[in-house]
């Protein structure tokens, strides 16, 4: 899965329609909440088999820090 | 642990909720500050629109008495054969006597009759119904009248985001009668339930019960990040460790009692989850590839998360149409809870023919106690 790709899964978790980008601090994403955070931890389940914790997810302070909680982006 | 029973059948179910409704688009300018966008996101992706909220003087016990009348009434099963009477619920009137002892009272149950609370939350109804079926295979009971829900919302401040919109109150009474010997159950009925006690603090009333809370005991910081929206005295929820507790941990359950049953998911007609919410019902449904046709889950956008009652409560929802005069022929279903404690339960069992379930009832606080009179 490409970077693009990835973001644009997050954007739709996230029930976001304006385009994410990596560099992004979480803390200005007006979705960023807790439903989010119960979002990204059924996606990252989903497309990668992954187990991210709440807590994890609670840390990330920019949209990178999403991005690099997946294996092996190219 | 796991346990299987051949003797022991449910007769039938009543649910009832109070009649206040509050419709979450009314609260887009109290708890969602007037961001629409949140209250659509959590509209669109939690599966929330209406709840059912008891009024301050009308309790948990209040709906179950009301809730046993109708089944008894309904059943035209004599008060005198009841031999044991079970609440499951975490919103007793008091915390001594147990409100099945009251109830025992209000409902004009024998005196050989032993009646006791069980505090579970969302897994209730399968630890309930555990209990009942142990006390009528065993022996000891022939009727077992089994109430389980709760009026958590009393416990939950009203503009608390997280919590707020999702908690639904109600209580359903469940009679369960043994199969006149030497009959026994064509199937047997099974159950898989367990616990995992460390993660307690996960959801938590902290304070109002015995223990002074303390951060040695309760070391999650987020528990005591009190604010004008939760004080210690009302229920928190670790929303993101609940979800991955139902949707990760939950699907090895249900993988254990299909294995301990020797059944196969395809041979069940349906599958009663609890209804946490929405989203974590879909999930549970993708993760175990089960038809969505048969994992009803339209209660929580009705009723909102009903605790122990959730599971009876979709149980009427879904069968009554064809239920309300008895079911013409049996179903074999499946039952899960999982929640506060943390614990999970899981059944599969025969809904026989002529089992009995009526539309989910509404409280009429005027009419209960004078009924019986």
């Amino acid at each position: 899965m490409t970077q693009e790709e990835l973001l644009n899964h997050l954007a739709d978790a996230m029930q976001r329609d304006e385009e994410l980008k990596a560099e992004m601090p979480l803390s200005e994403i007006e979705e960023w909440d807790s439903l989010a955070i119960v979002s990204m931890i059924s996606l990252y389940d989903q497309l990668f088999g992954l187990k991210v914790t709440g807590n994890t997810l609670r840390e990330a302070k920019s949209v990178q820090d999403l991005l690099d909680l997946a294996p092996q982006m190219h | 642990m796991r346990a299987t029973f051949s003797q022991t059948y449910i007769k039938g179910i009543h649910t009832i909720v109070p009649s206040k409704v509050i419709d979450i688009d009314s609260e887009l300018d109290t708890i969602y500050k007037g961001d629409l966008n949140a209250l659509n996101r959590i509209k669109k992706v939690i599966g929330l629109q209406t709840r059912h909220i008891a009024e301050p003087h009308i309790t948990a016990s209040d709906m179950g008495e009301a809730a046993a009348n109708a089944l008894l009434n309904s059943l035209k099963i004599e008060r005198s054969s009841i031999d044991a009477l079970i609440f499951v619920t975490q919103s007793p009137d008091y915390i001594l006597p147990a409100s099945a002892c009251y109830l025992h009272g209000k409902l004009g149950l024998s005196p050989s009759c032993l009646s006791f609370d069980i505090n579970q939350a969302c897994a209730g109804y399968l630890y309930g119904l555990y209990v009942a079926h142990s006390l009528i295979d065993g022996g000891g009971a022939k009727c077992v009248l089994l109430l389980v829900g709760d009026t958590l919302s009393k416990f939950v401040n009203p503009l608390d985001s997280n919590l707020a919109p999702i908690i639904g109150d109600g209580v359903s009474a469940t009679l369960l009668q043994s199969f006149d010997e030497p009959k026994k159950a064509k199937k047997p009925s099974f159950f898989e339930l367990g616990s995992e006690g460390d993660k307690f603090y996960q959801l938590i009333i902290p304070a109002g019960a015995g223990r002074i809370p303390t951060q040695e005991i309760i070391k999650d910081p987020k528990v005591w990040q009190t604010s004008q929206t939760r004080n210690l005295h009302q229920l928190y929820m670790d929303g993101a460790e609940i979800f991955n507790f139902a949707v990760m941990k939950y699907p090895h359950a249900f993988e254990e009692i299909l294995a301990y049953s020797q059944e196969n998911k395809d041979d069940l007609d349906f599958f009663f989850f609890h209804q946490a919410n929405k989203y974590i019902v879909d999930n549970i449904t993708r993760r175990l590839d089960l038809d969505k046709a048969k994992v009803p889950n339209t209660t929580t956008s009705k009723y909102g998360n009903l605790s122990g009652c959730s599971v009876p409560a979709t149980i009427c929802d879904t069968l009554s149409p064809i239920a309300k005069d008895g079911l013409k022929h049996p179903l074999r279903v499946h039952l899960a809870g999982f929640g506060a404690g943390l614990a999970w339960g899981n059944a599969i069992l025969t809904l026989d023919q002529g089992f009995v379930c009526q539309n989910i009832d509404l409280f009429q606080s005027k009419t209960t106690n004078k009924d019986k009179q």
